[in-house]
């Protein structure tokens, strides 16, 4: 199968399950909403040592928001319920409260509850306030610059983790552009982020290392200054790989990115340098889920 | 849906707790004829004092007619719609826990006294002890929300412990006194001793020429986030009630009641 010249090679993605939620960071003013999400979501590429995977989802208008100011939607992934719980409180706490005009809002109507204010509402010291309205509490923690609004819980949902596609690229360049290009169309598909930095990942990891420390090591079969060196999946005139991994609710979502992302990526073509898109797996034993490339592509939206 | 109409009511105060949607909306004609009133020993059958029409199985219940010497209806309210046409006794809608009651005419006392949830309109104009508590108990209101178009009497939202009261014209003396929790709106003029003995909770008083009493201390004038928030949930019950809240854009707030626990407050419009 080709795409505009790219040979989209007949491989897939293996994802696993996740636990999920969607928080809605609002301030006074866009600038310092997307301040708070973007501190809120950073140090959030991968759960191998971050604790969890976080990104902005979107942004949101005020008329889309709990409290009628512009705001951001984030998603926070992780591998269990407690390590969830704890990265919310840290990153809540350090990143949202901490940010001037802040206001924080479960961003799900459903799911398990997990606390949000619940738990930071004792940063008020005794002066902090509640408020019920119909179903929903929520917590007024006294701040140097007002009040710090944040709900009492937020929601959380199953997910899926680790979707991904490679580019595989004749130069750093080409691959860069491509990569680029397929992260600005899979920032409008709703429900996923891509954690890494501009939704990109260099250092695509295997699992293991010879050092046994180390759970995760560099991709070498997909590093191009050790073809030859090592059973590398390379053909000679690849020059440069560049990996984007995607974290969606649900595995339509992921689907619909990686479709999304792959047109955009195949969009310069052969001539502009592209050659081949293909996808990470463990031979499909590890993770649930499984996005076939090829059939996400002739399809539309698919997984497993 | 039942459409009870008054036919001859009992002279003096009657119980008429057993007016609930939901109950009446499982028995047929007969049954429902034969059903008492209320919970006394002596109760009157809901035949002896309405005319009854019984249409499909929709738990709603009209009652058309002046029953205002009837105390309770829709106590304890689990589900369904309760409408009245004309005025409501005492203990209307007390310890109701949800559904939706609504009175076009006015109301005696006690209004949601002790009620867990649910919506309760009032077209009209209330009595004294409205979302308070029902006599023996520790704390008002507990949940559900109040909406009242016209005059609320004395001791709105006495003890009340969660839950929002909306009074749109004035109100009488002490209102949310002894606020354990919960919101109270005061579009018109407020009464003497707003909040004495307040711990918790939040008045809003539209009015700008209103002091609040000696236990009540400045903090200043703020825009509170949380005045959107209530904004937005008022708009879902009666949007224009929830446009009377952009009096409350920017707030003068006042936290007391000092002689307790100092954390309520009353928040009035900023001119």
């Amino acid at each position: 199968m080709k795409l505009n010249g790219v040979f989209i090679e007949d491989s897939f993605a293996e994802a696993f399950p996740m636990k999920a939620t969607r928080l809605i960071v609002t301030a006074a003013n866009r600038t310092w909403a997307m301040h708070a999400a973007v501190a809120a979501t950073g140090f959030a590429t991968s759960v191998i040592a971050c604790g969890c995977e976080a990104g902005i989802e979107r942004e949101m208008k005020a008329a889309e928001t709990p409290d009628g100011r512009p705001g951001v939607s984030i998603l926070l992934f992780a591998t269990s319920t407690k390590e969830l719980t704890r990265q919310i409180q840290n990153r809540v706490g350090q990143c949202v409260l901490t940010s001037p005009t802040s206001a924080c809002f479960s961003g799900m109507a459903e799911g398990d509850p997990l606390p949000l204010g619940k738990t930071l509402r004792f940063f008020g010291d005794g002066y902090q306030l509640s408020k019920k309205f119909g179903k929903n509490r929520y917590w007024r923690v006294p701040v140097m610059d007002g009040e710090f609004l944040i709900e009492d819980i937020t929601r959380m949902t199953k997910a899926v983790g680790g979707g991904n596609f490679l580019i595989l690229a004749e130069s750093q360049q080409a691959a860069l552009n491509a990569s680029e290009l397929a992260v600005t169309a899979m920032r409008k598909v709703p429900e996923v982020i891509m954690p890494f930095p501009g939704g990109v990942v260099r250092s695509g990891s295997k699992v293991g290392s010879k050092y046994k420390t180390l759970p995760a090591s560099t991709n070498d079969r997909y590093c191009p200054t050790l073809k030859g060196v090592v059973d590398s999946a390379l053909s000679a005139d690849v020059g440069a790989v560049l990996e984007i991994v995607i974290d969606g609710l649900t595995a339509d979502a992921i689907s619909e990115a990686t479709r999304v992302g792959i047109r955009a990526a195949c969009k310069p073509g052969r001539a502009g340098g592209i050659l081949a898109i293909t996808a990470g797996n463990y031979g499909g034993n590890l993770g649930p889920y499984h996005f076939k490339l090829r059939e996400i592509l002739a399809s539309g939206r698919r997984s497993r | 849906m039942i459409t009870l109409k008054v036919k001859q009511l009992p002279s003096g105060l009657t119980d008429a707790g057993n007016l609930q949607p939901a109950t009446l909306g499982t028995l047929d004609a007969s049954a429902l004829a034969r059903h008492p009133l209320g919970n006394t020993p002596c109760s009157p059958s809901i035949g002896d004092c309405f005319s009854i029409k019984s249409r499909g199985a929709d738990p709603i219940l009209l009652i058309e007619g002046d029953t205002h010497t009837l105390t309770g209806i829709g106590r304890g309210m689990q589900a369904g719609v309760l409408v009245v046409e004309g005025d409501a006794g005492p203990e209307t809608g007390a310890a109701m826990r949800a559904g939706e009651l609504s009175i076009k005419g006015n109301t005696g006392d006690l209004l949601g006294a002790g009620m867990r949830g649910g919506l309760i309109r009032v077209q009209g104009n209330t009595g004294n002890w409205i979302g308070a508590a029902l006599p023996g108990a520790v704390s008002g209101m507990r949940g559900g929300s109040i909406l009242i178009q016209g005059y609320a009497g004395d001791r709105v939202a006495d003890r009340m412990r969660r839950g929002l009261i909306v009074v749109k014209g004035d109100t009488g003396a002490a209102a949310g006194a002894q606020m354990l929790a919960g919101t109270l709106v005061v579009l018109g003029k407020p009464g003497a001793a707003i909040g004495s003995g307040m711990r918790r909770g939040s008045i809003l008083i539209r009015d700008a020429q209103f002091a609040p009493g000696a236990g009540f201390v400045h903090t200043g004038v703020h825009a509170l986030g949380i005045i959107p928030l209530l904004r937005g949930y008022l708009a879902g019950l009666d949007p224009r009630l929830a446009r009377a809240l952009r009096a409350f854009t920017r707030v003068d707030r006042f936290a007391g009641d000092r002689g307790c626990s100092g954390l309520g407050e009353v928040l009035r419009a900023a001119l």
